[in-house]
């Protein structure tokens, strides 16, 4: 077990955690628009910004990526200065988003209420986290939607902006998002993942007939679980819910 | 070229090396044309074709015409050197080539009409060894650029090509290779200026067995082509380098990451790799020691920041290339989670030489805490524009005045931007600063991988940064939020200073915008990126302010902020301004007073160049 410095406070580490472990176990907040506790670190907000002096020499580092390696690190989560950089750093962002209502939020708790920069031409959704793309590459493993092209047009979705080959509709992209920017929704038994363009059909319980999740969702978790399809081809309000303790002798029968 | 042999003991390369020299000391009439993109643009490859004609007509059977790499003076493309004592004759056209075959090639005599002319003395220079250019070089990176056919392995040997390799296999460990390294104060060329050999030592120290070397041949600065000229130039001391590297750290295989821009690069580099493989300098149990070493060329993926460290392993292992976040050192977790050192093209080629020579001998070249020399591509408004290679702790102004010839047209000298776009400009003040890794760092720029743009007072130095920073902006990969959002913003202020909506806020802006950008960048490219506008505004905030609070620009390249007058004063009415102006807006008689409308012109600039009595003025 490590010991380092936290805003003053002897705090334990383990080796390898991260700072932005630590801090989040300490309970000390460090603002993050593009980490998400299951993924890698993605380092990409740059809001997670704290000053690390190690000995003699102090830098700025990204606490999500930051690894702990030894004991005597004095970790300084709210200086002037990083207070500064993640001000102008939201502002950037709202120059692209100026109509999000998430990003708003968070600039508001931060006590800007505007951006000193022109907003862009287009107004964005979505700042390039990269939670999306990580999430369904990484957790889901499809990996359907990437990143093309670079700098300000840098943009990310299917290949060559076709909808997401793979895509099972579950959505996990839109869980993630910080900002909102992917729409679900679902109509004629058909759920739409946007932007991407994504149609994927949805299955209807078999007890009830509800719509309850879509289809290539279902089967991808079946396969994962290695279940014969009819054991997730329940609701959930059937399976836990309403009609509780009789579970349904599809399911039972399916039980692996 | 006589049958090829393989090279399995040191006795066989002792052997070979032995019958090269003797063949290459047969050759008694040599002629050496430049061959590198450059010159080849200028029209090389119709001199060197030429040249065999000419030489084949006069029936030299003892003669050799070799297309080898940059000589450097590319302002002189062609550029050619005939005969042992290298008579130098540049911008040599084909039609020219009979003559100084017979001349200079079988008499001895140099063709005077053909010679350098010195714009100084006046004097016509016959020996490239007395040309300025040259005289003040110290060539240890080029130093087989001009003297040797870079495709022929043998005629590398000849002039001491794989001795160093020879030498360290036959006699040191890697160890004692590693500390020769260390003992030179070698620091890396690319650009960060980090002791190669405390980076060797880390990799080498690593528990884990399988390590990697890579050459960083990613050379993107605007205007800058070293790297391009050795790997084009000197492929097999390239490959020597690695090699070297290799054995010292214990690495199996190495890499060559070559920008995709470098056809010739690529060709020459894979050529020697070929052949080395052939020769068995490449291979398992080199030269019957134990060490086993294999090369691979990586194309590119085509983006400025694969240059950077992290995303050129990114683009390796088949990634795209973009940076990567990373708080541990490549030495310890580089190419494919492994041991990894990573160093520029000429820092590679640096190392055969010293150990060849020794650490010693590298050391007393340079100053005190940069060793060695740098070589530097000097462009923009300067006379002689090329590849200079001069010992470190050279000035700013013998390089350019001395070497390069000084401003073009001997226009007042205004800055120097060094380190490319990640770099700073140098402005007159510092002319006389010592070209060393600290001394740059001091005055807000950095060595850079050497790309020197020479600038004079027509240059303004708001759009030099506006130039940089839209440079950057295109090619930022757009994974951060900093870089990415931050650049572009950044070119918008500085586009709306150039075109005369700024305003003094907007400074302010663009400082705090950069201190943001150096703090919270992911990866280098992003935290250099301010360095032009900070810089430029260090030493010419002056320029910025005019261009705000005076709406003009003293350069006269910002359009919306120049308007051009011509002086009646000097102006002697020869009548050449007019016959320039492409839309007419000149009026005047011929030996008259002329008079530019204002309303019509277009604010191009051509009249004011053309204007041999600096008559015409920015208002």
């Amino acid at each position: 077990m490590l010991t380092i410095t936290l805003n003053g406070r002897e705090v334990p580490a383990e080796k390898g955690e991260t700072i932005f472990e630590v801090a989040h176990r300490e309970g000390v907040y460090i603002p993050t628009l593009c980490h998400h506790g299951g993924l890698e670190p993605g380092s990409v907000c740059r809001l997670c910004l704290v000053e690390v002096t190690d000995g003699r020499r102090s830098r700025l580092v990204t606490a999500c990526s930051y690894p702990i390696m030894k004991s005597g690190l004095v970790v300084q989560t709210d200086t002037e200065q990083i207070a500064r950089d993640r001000r102008v750093i939201i502002e950037l962002l709202l120059a692209r988003c100026p109509e999000n209502e998430a990003l708003r939020e968070i600039a508001g708790v931060m006590g800007i209420a505007d951006s000193r920069f022109k907003p862009g031409k287009t107004a964005e959704q979505c700042i390039l986290c990269g939670l999306c793309e990580r999430v369904c590459e990484h957790a889901v493993r499809v990996g359907g939607i990437s990143r093309s092209d670079r700098g300000v047009h840098r943009r990310i979705g299917g290949p060559f902006g076709d909808p997401p080959p793979g895509c099972t509709g579950c959505a996990a992209c839109a869980h993630v998002c910080p900002t909102g920017a992917i729409e679900v929704t679902v109509a004629d038994r058909v759920l739409k993942l946007q932007p991407w363009g994504a149609e994927v059909e949805m299955a209807a319980c078999v007890e009830c007939g509800a719509l309850f999740a879509p289809r290539a969702a279902i089967e991808a978790a079946a396969a994962k679980l290695a279940v014969r399809p009819e054991y997730v081809s329940v609701c959930y309000d059937c399976r836990r819910g309403k009609h509780g303790r009789d579970l349904s002798k599809t399911v039972r029968a399916a039980r692996p | 070229m006589s049958a090829t042999v393989t090279v399995t003991t040191l006795s066989d390369f002792r052997a070979l090396q032995e019958r090269a020299r003797e063949r290459r000391a047969a050759l008694k009439h040599v002629v050496s044309v430049c061959g590198g993109t450059g010159c080849r643009a200028a029209g090389s490859l119709a001199v060197y074709e030429a040249f065999q004609q000419a030489i084949a007509a006069a029936g030299l059977d003892d003669a050799v015409v070799r297309f080898t790499g940059c000589h450097g003076f590319c302002e002189r493309g062609p550029a050619v050197l005939v005969g042992d004592q290298e008579y130098f004759y540049g911008r040599l056209k084909p039609e020219d080539v009979a003559e100084v075959v017979q001349r200079t090639l079988i008499e001895g005599e140099p063709v005077a009409a053909l010679l350098y002319r010195d714009a100084a003395s006046k004097q016509r220079i016959p020996l490239a060894r007395d040309v300025p250019f040259y005289a003040k070089q110290q060539r240890l990176a080029l130093r087989y650029n001009g003297l040797i056919d870079p495709c022929d392995i043998e005629d590398f040997i000849a002039v001491g090509g794989y001795e160093a390799l020879a030498q360290a296999l036959s006699g040191m460990t890697p160890e004692q290779v590693l500390q020769a390294v260390e003992a030179s104060g070698l620091r890396g060329r690319g650009g960060g200026g980090f002791p190669t050999g405390r980076k060797w030592r880390s990799a080498a120290e690593q528990p884990e067995p399988i390590r990697y070397v890579i050459c960083n041949g990613d050379e993107g600065d605007p205007g800058a082509f070293m790297d391009e000229g050795i790997m084009e130039g000197n492929p097999h001391g390239v490959l020597e380098g690695l090699m070297l590297g290799g054995y010292a750290i214990g690495a199996r295989q190495g890499y060559i990451y070559v920008r995709y821009e470098y056809p010739l690069a690529m060709r020459h580099l894979q050529e020697a790799i070929d052949a080395a493989r052939e020769y068995g300098f490449l291979g398992a149990d080199i030269l019957g020691s134990d060490f086993d070493f294999d090369i691979e060329i990586v194309r590119g993926g085509g983006a400025f920041v694969c240059g950077e460290s992290s995303a050129l392993l990114a683009s390796i292992e088949g990634d795209a290339g973009e940076p990567r976040p990373k708080y541990i050192h490549m030495a310890e977790e580089g190419l494919w989670g492994k041991p990894t050192v990573l160093n520029n093209v000429e820092t590679w080629v640096n190392v055969p030489e010293i150990i060849r020579n020794g650490p010693e001998w590298f050391k007393s070249i340079g100053t005190e805490g940069s060793a060695g020399t740098k070589v530097f591509s000097v462009v923009g408004k300067v006379k002689h524009t090329g590849l200079v290679e001069v010992p470190m702790g050279m000035t700013i102004r013998e390089l350019i005045y001395d070497v390069c010839g000084g401003v073009a047209g001997d226009r007042p000298y205004k800055g120097v931007q060094t380190g490319g776009p990640s770099g700073g400009v140098i402005p007159e003040e510092h002319l006389d600063l010592s070209i060393d890794f600290d001394s740059l760092w001091e005055v807000g720029s950095m060595m850079g991988s050497g790309g020197l743009i020479v600038m004079d007072d027509r240059t303004c130095m708001v759009e030099v940064a506006r130039y940089f920073t839209e440079f950057l902006s295109e090619e930022s990969c757009g994974k951060c939020v900093p870089c990415r959002e931050g650049l572009w913003q950044m070119l918008g202020l500085l586009t709306d200073i150039t075109q005369g909506r700024g305003s003094m806020e907007q400074i302010a802006l663009l400082e705090e915008l950069a201190e943001v950008l150096a703090d919270a960048s992911l990866c280098a490219l992003g935290s250099t990126a301010a360095n032009p506008v900070m810089s430029t505004l260090r030493y010419f905030r002056d320029e910025y302010e005019e261009h705000i609070n005076a709406g003009r620009c003293r350069a006269g390249v910002c359009k919306a902020l120049t308007t051009f007058a011509i002086d009646p004063e000097t102006c002697t009415g020869c009548h050449a301004c007019v016959k320039v102006c492409p839309v007419d807006c000149i009026s005047g008689q011929a030996k008259g007073k002329h008079e530019i409308n204002t309303d019509v012109c277009v604010r191009c600039g051509l009249c004011r160049d053309t204007c041999r009595f600096e008559a015409i003025n920015v208002v």
